[in-house]
C-alpha cells in the first residue's frame, strides 16, 4: 500500500468533514459569519500550522501531564513551599492564580465559541485543540493553588474574588471584551495579539523567577502551559495571515482589532510586570528587558515590518507601550501598594537589596520618582494605603493612577464626555478603545459603584464576604500572618538551621 | 526505611470554601464565573449575559451540582485516551502486518467503506454542534464533559478516516471522496444528513444534547460500534469490530453522563431560572446595578410556562421520531450489499435497553410519530 505523506495523510483526516447545507440554511448553521464586515473567499487553502492529529495530541499531552504531575507530586510531599527562598513570592503567585487562571478557563470557552463560528476546518481543528489546552492550562494551575490554599491565605474562594473583586475585573473584563465580540476579532485578540504578541512575557519571565526562587512547581506550571503555547501562536500567525490575504476589505478591520487588541493586551499585563520586578526576591529577568526581548524586537521590530507589505502598521500607542517600560511596574506596584488592604495578595515592605537592584535595573526613573514612595513605608507598611475604592480606567479597569511616561511628575489620565457622562480612562491607549466602541464600554462593571449600591451588603464585613477574603489576608506580607506560617513552617522541617562548615 | 517529610499542618483541610470529595471536583467546581460579566454579547443574542440561564428553556437549581460519573478532568481524560489511541494504532499496525485487510470478503468491504466511512461527517458535525454547547452551557461541569465528548468525536471522526485510509490502500483518498459523495447523494444517508444539519441549527444547548444523546446516537452508534461486530467478523474482518469496541467505550461514557444530567434537569421542580444563584451563595443579590441602567434587566424575561419534563418530553418526542426516520433508510445500504442485518430490530432494542428506561428515570413521556 503507497503510504501517503504527512501532510496529505493529516489534510484527508481533517478536511471536507463539513458539508454545504441542504435542508437547513448555512447562515442559519454560521450566524456570525457577516457580521463582522470579514470576506472570505477561499479559506480551503489555509493550513492548520500544526497538523496534530487526535492521536498525536492526546500521546504528547499525556506525556506532558505525566512529567508535570510527578513534579507537583514531589513538591507537594516535600513542601517545596517551605523552601523557597522568601515567602513573599507567595503573593505574586496569588496573583496569578486569581487573575490569570480565570482566563485560562475563559480563553477555553471562548476557543469553542471561535471553532464553531469560524467554518474553516484547518482553524477550527486547531481551536478545538486549543479549547481543550485552555482547560489543561487553568486545570494544572488550580492544581497548584489547591494545594497552596491547604497552608496560606487568600486563595480559598479564588471564584468569588474573580466574580466580585476590583482587581479580578482587569483580566476579566478583558476575556468578558473577547467573548462578546465577533468570532473574527475574537481570533484576532486572543490567538494573535495575546498569544502571539505577549504570551511568552507573560509565561517565560515568571517561569524563571519561580525557578530562581526555587517555586519548581510554578516553574514547571509555567513550562508546562508555555509548550502549548507555540501550538497557539502559529494559529493567531496563521489566522492573521489569513484575514489579511483573503480579501483586502479585511484589512482595515484587522488594523482596527489590532490596535485595540494590542493596547488591550498590554494593560492587562500590567500586574506581569509586577511580577517579574517585584515579587521574587532572586530576580530572573527586569520587566524592561522582557518587554525589549519579547514584544519590542520580537514583534514590533520584527514582525510588524513583515506585515508592512500587507498595508498593517504598527499598533496604535506601540511607542507609549515602549516609553512606558521603565515606569510600568512601580507604577503598578505602587497601585497595588495603595489598595493592599483589599486585595488578597499582599505588597510588601521593599528590603534593602531590593532598592539595590530596582535602581541598578532602572537608573532613570526608580529612585528618582518612586523608590520616595516605597520608603514611606519603612516606618509603617499600611501608611501609603489610600482610602475608599479606587476609580479606575472605564476599559482597562486599572485604577487610574498612571504618570505620564513623557512628564512623569504629571497624570496620564484621560476624560471623556460620553452620553451626558464623564467617563475616565487610564491612558490615551484605553481612550481610544473607548471612543472606538463606546457603547460596549458603558456596559462595565464597576465593583465601586455596586458598593454604593448596595449590591455588597451594607458593611465592610459584608463586603469582605463578597471578595471572598478577610481583611487579615489582605495588606503587607512580611507583617502577615502567612509571613509568619511560612516561617514556622521552615522551623518544622529544620530549614531554620544555620550550618557553618570550618 | 522511606524518607519523608514532616508533616506540617495546613491551616485548612480542604482547598476551596465548598465542598469537594476528589481532584475531578477541585478542578471542576465554580470554575465558570455566574455573575458581574462585563459586556453583553455584540451580535448573538444582544440582550443576553456571557453565561446566562437563558440560553436554555430549562430550569436548574444547581447548575454545580452535576457530576461526571467517570470524573474526567484533563489529566484523566488524556491519560485514557491515550490508551485507546495506543491501541487503534496498534490495532491498525497488526493488521496490515497480518494483512487481514485483503482477506475480508469482498462484499463486507464494500458495505464497510460505504457504511462506516460517511460516518466521520456524523461524528464532525457532532463535535461542531458540542462547540456550542461548550459555549453556552451552564457551569463547568457539564460544559467539561461536553468538551471531552466532543473531543471523542473528532478521534472518532479521524478514527474512521485513518481507517479507510488503510482499509482502501492505494484507493484511500478516493474511498473519502466517495463517502463524502455518499454521504451527500445518496437516499440511505438523506434523512441522516438533514438530521444533523438540524442539530447544527439547534440554539438551545440542552436540546442540542437530547437531539445528539437522547436520540440519533442511542441507535445509530448501536448499529455502527456494537450490532455490526459480529457480522464484521463474520465476514472476515476483526479490524473493525476491534475499532468499534474502542469507540463504543466512548460512545459508552457519553451516554452515562448526559443521562445522568437529563435527569437531574428532568425531575428539578425549580420554576425561577434565576434559582441557582442561591446554591451560589448569592441568596440575596438583589441584581445588577447595571441592570435598567446601561443594560437590559435579564430578570424581566418572563419565565417559562411548562415544567422541565414537558419540555423535555417534546424534545424528546421530536428528535427521537426524527431519529428513527434517519436510521431506517440504512436498511437500504445494507441490502444493497447483501449484508443481512435488520436494522428495526437494532433501534428497537436501543430504544427497549436504554431509550425508554432513561426517559422513565427522568419521568418522561414521548410520543413517537414515524
Ligand atoms: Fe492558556
Ligand atoms: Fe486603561
Amino acid at each position: 500500500m503507497a503510504k501517503l505523506n504527512v501532510s496529505t495523510r493529516y489534510k484527508a483526516l481533517t478536511r471536507d468533514l463539513m458539508w454545504d447545507p441542504k435542508d437547513v440554511n448555512i447562515k442559519e448553521i454560521y450566524p456570525l459569519i457577516e457580521a463582522e464586515g470579514i470576506h472570505i473567499r477561499d479559506p480551503k487553502r489555509w493550513e492548520d500550522p500544526f497538523r496534530m492529529t487526535f492521536n498525536q495530541y492526546v500521546k504528547i499531552q499525556s506525556e506532558k501531564e505525566h512529567l508535570h504531575h510527578a513534579i507537583r507530586g514531589a513538591f507537594e510531599a516535600n513542601h517545596g513551599h517551605a523552601r523557597i527562598v522568601d515567602s513573599r513570592w507567595f503573593e505574586g503567585v496569588k496573583a496569578f492564580a486569581v487573575a490569570v487562571q480565570p482566563a485560562e478557563y475563559a480563553a477555553h470557552r471562548l476557543m469553542a465559541y471561535i471553532g464553531r463560528n469560524i467554518p474553516i476546518e484547518a482553524i477550527r481543528f486547531a481551536t478545538f485543540n486549543q479549547a481543550v489546552d485552555e482547560l489543561r492550562h487553568a486545570q494544572i494551575e488550580i492544581k497548584h493553588y489547591a494545594h497552596m490554599s491547604r497552608y496560606y491565605d487568600g486563595l480559598h474562594a479564588y471564584s468569588k474574588t474573580n466574580e466580585n473583586l476590583w482587581f479580578n475585573t482587569v483580566p476579566k473584563s478583558f476575556f468578558d471584551d473577547a467573548l462578546t465580540s465577533g468570532p473574527f476579532e475574537a481570533l484576532i485578540a486572543i490567538s494573535f495579539s495575546f498569544e502571539y504578541v505577549f504570551t511568552n512575557i507573560l509565561f517565560l519571565p515568571f517561569a524563571s523567577s519561580a525557578a530562581a526562587v526555587g517555586d519548581e512547581h510554578f516553574a514547571s506550571v509555567g513550562k508546562s502551559v508555555q509548550s502549548d503555547e507555540s501550538r497557539h501562536m502559529a494559529l493567531g500567525m496563521a489566522a492573521l495571515k489569513m484575514l489579511l490575504e483573503e480579501d483586502d476589505r479585511n484589512i482595515p478591520i484587522v488594523q482596527r482589532w489590532l490596535d485595540k487588541w494590542f493596547w488591550r493586551c498590554y494593560r492587562v499585563f500590567a500586574v506581569i510586570s509586577t511580577l517579574v520586578d517585584y515579587y521574587p526576591r532572586i530576580r530572573a529577568i527586569s520587566w524592561k528587558k522582557a518587554f525589549e526581548m519579547y514584544v519590542e524586537d520580537q514583534v514590533l521590530n520584527g514582525l510588524f515590518k513583515d506585515l508592512f507589505k500587507y498595508g498593517i502598521r504598527p499598533p496604535r500607542h506601540f511607542e507609549d507601550s515602549m516609553k512606558e517600560k521603565e515606569h510600568y511596574s512601580h507604577a503598578t506596584m505602587r497601585i497595588l501598594d495603595h489598595y493592599k488592604h483589599a486585595n488578597y495578595f499582599r505588597g510588601f515592605r521593599l528590603q534593602p537589596d531590593d532598592y539595590d537592584w530596582l535602581s541598578r535595573e532602572y537608573p532613570n526613573t526608580f529612585e528618582r520618582y518612586y523608590a520616595p514612595f516605597f520608603r514611606k513605608m519603612d516606618d509603617h507598611v499600611m501608611a501609603v494605603a489610600s482610602p475608599g475604592l479606587p476609580a479606575v480606567c472605564a476599559v482597562c479597569q486599572i485604577p487610574c493612577e498612571y504618570p505620564n511616561p513623557d512628564r512623569p511628575q504629571e497624570s496620564w489620565t484621560q476624560y471623556v464626555e460620553y452620553n451626558g457622562k464623564t467617563h475616565m480612562l487610564c491612558s490615551p491607549g484605553c481612550r481610544d478603545i473607548f471612543l472606538a466602541e463606546p457603547e460596549k464600554y458603558m456596559q462595565w462593571w464597576w465593583p465601586a459603584e455596586s458598593y454604593l449600591s448596595g449590591e455588597f451588603g451594607s458593611s465592610l464585613e459584608d463586603m469582605f464576604e463578597y471578595f471572598g477574603f478577610t481583611p487579615e489576608e489582605a495588606n503587607e506580607h512580611y507583617s502577615s500572618r502567612d509571613y509568619h506560617r511560612w516561617i514556622r513552617y521552615r522551623e518544622e522541617l529544620g530549614l531554620d538551621k544555620r550550618f557553618e562548615t570550618v | 526505611m522511606t524518607m519523608q517529610a514532616r508533616n506540617l499542618q495546613p491551616i485548612r483541610q480542604q482547598p476551596w470554601d465548598w465542598a469537594t470529595k476528589n481532584e475531578y471536583e477541585e478542578v471542576t467546581l465554580r470554575e465558570q464565573p455566574y455573575i458581574h460579566g462585563h459586556y453583553r454579547n455584540k451580535y448573538y443574542k444582544p440582550d443576553y449575559d456571557i453565561y446566562d440561564p437563558r440560553y436554555t428553556r430549562v430550569r436548574v437549581r444547581d447548575w454545580e451540582a452535576f457530576r461526571d460519573p467517570k470524573k474526567l478532568w484533563y489529566q484523566t481524560y488524556v491519560m485514557t485516551r491515550k490508551k485507546m489511541a495506543d491501541e487503534v494504532e496498534a490495532l491498525f499496525e497488526r493488521a496490515g502486518k497480518l494483512a487481514i485487510y485483503e482477506r475480508v470478503d469482498p462484499a463486507w468491504r464494500k458495505f464497510s467503506l460505504a457504511f462506516y466511512t460517511p460516518l466521520r461527517h456524523y461524528e464532525y458535525a457532532g463535535a461542531v454542534q458540542l462547540q456550542h454547547v461548550v459555549r453556552y452551557a451552564m457551569g463547568c461541569p457539564i460544559e467539561q464533559a461536553a468538551t471531552y465528548t466532543a473531543f471523542d468525536k473528532q478521534g472518532r471522526a479521524q478514527w474512521l478516516s485513518t481507517w479507510a485510509l488503510e482499509f482502501a490502500g492505494g484507493e484511500g483518498l478516493q474511498a473519502l471522496q466517495h463517502a463524502r459523495q455518499l454521504w451527500l447523494e445518496d437516499e440511505s444517508y438523506d434523512k441522516l444528513r438533514s438530521y444533523m444539519e438540524h442539530v447544527l441549527v439547534t440554539d438551545d444547548w440542552v436540546e442540542v444534547l437530547v437531539a445528539l444523546h437522547l436520540a440519533i446516537e442511542p441507535i445509530l452508534d448501536r448499529l455502527a460500534y456494537e450490532q455490526l461486530n459480529a457480522i464484521s467478523i463474520e465476514h472476515g474482518d476483526p479490524v473493525l469490530a476491534e475499532l468499534a469496541l474502542i469507540c463504543s467505550e466512548q460512545v459508552q461514557w457519553q451516554e452515562n453522563w448526559t443521562a445522568s444530567l437529563f435527569q437531574l434537569i428532568a425531575t428539578d421542580p425549580t420554576t425561577s431560572r434565576w434559582d441557582y444563584l442561591k446554591s451560589l451563595g448569592y441568596e440575596d443579590w438583589p441584581g445588577d446595578y447595571r441592570w435598567g441602567r446601561t443594560l437590559s434587566n435579564p430578570k424581566s424575561t418572563p419565565e417559562e410556562t411548562l415544567t422541565n419534563q414537558e419540555i423535555m418530553s417534546q424534545w424528546a418526542s421530536k428528535w427521537i421520531s426524527r431519529a428513527i426516520q434517519a436510521v431506517t433508510p440504512l436498511q437500504s445500504l445494507l441490502d444493497r450489499h447483501g449484508i443481512s442485518c435488520a436494522v428495526e430490530p437494532v433501534m428497537e432494542r436501543a430504544m427497549a435497553s436504554y431509550i425508554l428506561p432513561t426517559l422513565e428515570k427522568c419521568g418522561i413521556d414521548v410520543k413517537i410519530s414515524v
